[in-house]
């Protein structure tokens, strides 16, 4: 019933480069379940393309994310997320005591288990500004919030974890 | 003061981490201690990546779960239409022959004009028709979308469409030809209707319509299609038909998804005032409508 911009196999193609990663890690930083997470950004691709008719191009993205948290819901409830930490580089000018490359490592321990355990709203505001370096405008308009409430979240994200942490 | 701060903007932490609040002025929020807790934690954030994503291969998967999938007939019919009309100007081009004519309404447009046999023809909004530019022995034209047709008597006259094709001597009559809807109505004489192998006759005042293989065929008295004095009815047609129109007349969009299209409507519409016209559609049907910049988003009441 509308314009059919979106059935255009290379206006597709480009909603799908720019738009797969962020659906994948939203839903996982949400869910924490890696191979549902593909699954599903699969499913709501193809749902994208059966709807391409119907689907304006400029809510080709939120409606990815509303079918995709709508499948998700569908599968199952959420699982444990673990998030995998590059090593810290090895300063040359500053020498490491071992003592202090085992706090350093306690430390990036803790973290990642206070992020896996933030409430789900928070955590996966929390991490797409954090990791996927998104603004806080960029994820207002993918969840559909409003930048405050972005803010909101990442507000009490960032006192939970420091409470969780303890002293350092 | 510093609690009067905290009231006033109370994501403080949330700005400093988006760089909105400096490291001297979120001091002015937090302890000292606090401070260097959360500088921590900003740059210990750092090192965290997300998991390993190969786009292309689920791309690969996407596109062929795609594949399997046919594209809907309205989609087919239009690339076969375009093929044909294409493959149409570059054989005339070839063969050195005259162009065919064609004309082509916009939104919201009526064109009358007559053919090279003298017959009349008015073209409803958003429609096409093609047809060459010397008829010799039979006369013949392609149509999408709507037109109403006064032939002249003579050798047969026969309306080609993607719904099938209408064959009369000389009459008066209406075909509309949408994706999976066709309609013709018959104003004087006979007409000759082919549609997958079946062939229906209508006399004057019989109407025969097809909507995903559902036939209906009823009579009526009016002496001319009402779109041509400026409104669109419709007898138990598909809503999504009567949208389809309403995008026509008014050149907008209609969203629809909320809804059941397949519903029957019979009722008509004016094609001066939007708001009349949505009013007289959707009332009836009990949707709500609402409009914003050239769309209109329908809901249940």
């Amino acid at each position: 019933m509308t314009s059919d911009e979106v059935c255009e196999p290379e206006v597709f193609d480009n909603i799908y480069v720019t738009n797969a990663n962020n659906l994948r890690n939203f839903l996982y930083y949400k869910y924490g379940d890696l191979k549902a997470a593909e699954d599903v950004v699969q499913e709501s691709f193809i749902k994208l393309w059966v709807n391409c008719t119907k689907v304006a191009i400029e809510k080709a993205k939120s409606f990815l994310f509303t079918v995709a948290n709508n499948l998700f819901i569908d599968i199952k409830r959420h699982e444990k997320i673990v998030l995998t930490y590059k090593k810290r580089g090895n300063s040359s000018v500053n020498k490491e005591t071992p003592e202090f490359i085992m706090q350093e490592k306690e430390f990036m321990d803790k973290l990642q288990i206070t992020i896996g355990s933030l409430p789900d709203k928070q955590r996966e505001v929390f991490l797409l500004n954090r990791i996927d370096k998104k603004t806080y405008k960029e994820i207002a308009e993918m969840l559909d919030l409003s930048v405050k409430a972005v803010e909101k979240r990442m507000q009490k994200a960032l006192i939970i974890v420091r409470k969780k942490i303890g002293n350092i | 003061m510093k609690q009067s701060d905290h009231k006033t903007n109370e994501t403080y932490l949330a700005k400093w981490l988006a760089g909105e609040i400096t490291d001297k002025e979120i001091q002015t929020y937090i302890s000292e201690k606090d401070f260097l807790a959360y500088t921590k934690i900003k740059e210990g954030l750092e090192y965290f990546v997300a998991p390993e994503f190969d786009v292309n291969k689920t791309k690969k998967n996407i596109t062929s779960k795609i594949q399997q999938k046919p594209k809907k007939v309205f989609q087919l019919n239009w690339y076969a239409a375009a093929a044909a009309v294409i493959l149409l100007l570059t054989s005339a081009y070839f063969f050195n022959a005259s162009l065919p004519t064609h004309i082509q309404t916009n939104f919201g447009e009526q064109k009358t004009f007559v053919l090279n046999d003298g017959s009349e023809a008015v073209l409803n909004a958003k429609s096409y028709i093609q047809y060459p530019k010397k008829w010799n022995d039979k006369r013949e034209l392609d149509l999408h979308g709507e037109a109403f047709f006064k032939v002249k008597k003579g050798k047969s006259f026969t309306v080609n469409t993607n719904n099938g094709a209408v064959t009369v001597l000389g009459t008066q009559f209406d075909v509309n030809s949408q994706p999976d809807f066709f309609l013709v109505k018959c104003y004087e004489g006979k007409v000759r209707v082919i549609q997958n192998r079946d062939t229906i006759y209508l006399s004057k005042g019989k109407a025969y319509q097809n909507y995903n293989l559902n036939i209906d065929l009823w009579d009526f008295t009016s002496d001319q299609p009402n779109w041509v004095k400026g409104e669109s009815d419709f007898k138990s047609v598909p809503l999504e038909v009567v949208l389809n129109e309403l995008e026509n007349q008014y050149e907008i969009k209609i969203k629809s998804d909320k809804i059941d299209t397949s519903q029957l409507f019979t009722g008509s519409f004016g094609h001066k005032n939007l708001n009349i016209a949505l009013k007289s559609v959707f009332y009836p049907m009990g949707i709500n409508f609402k409009i914003e910049n050239k769309k209109v988003f329908l809901s249940k009441k």
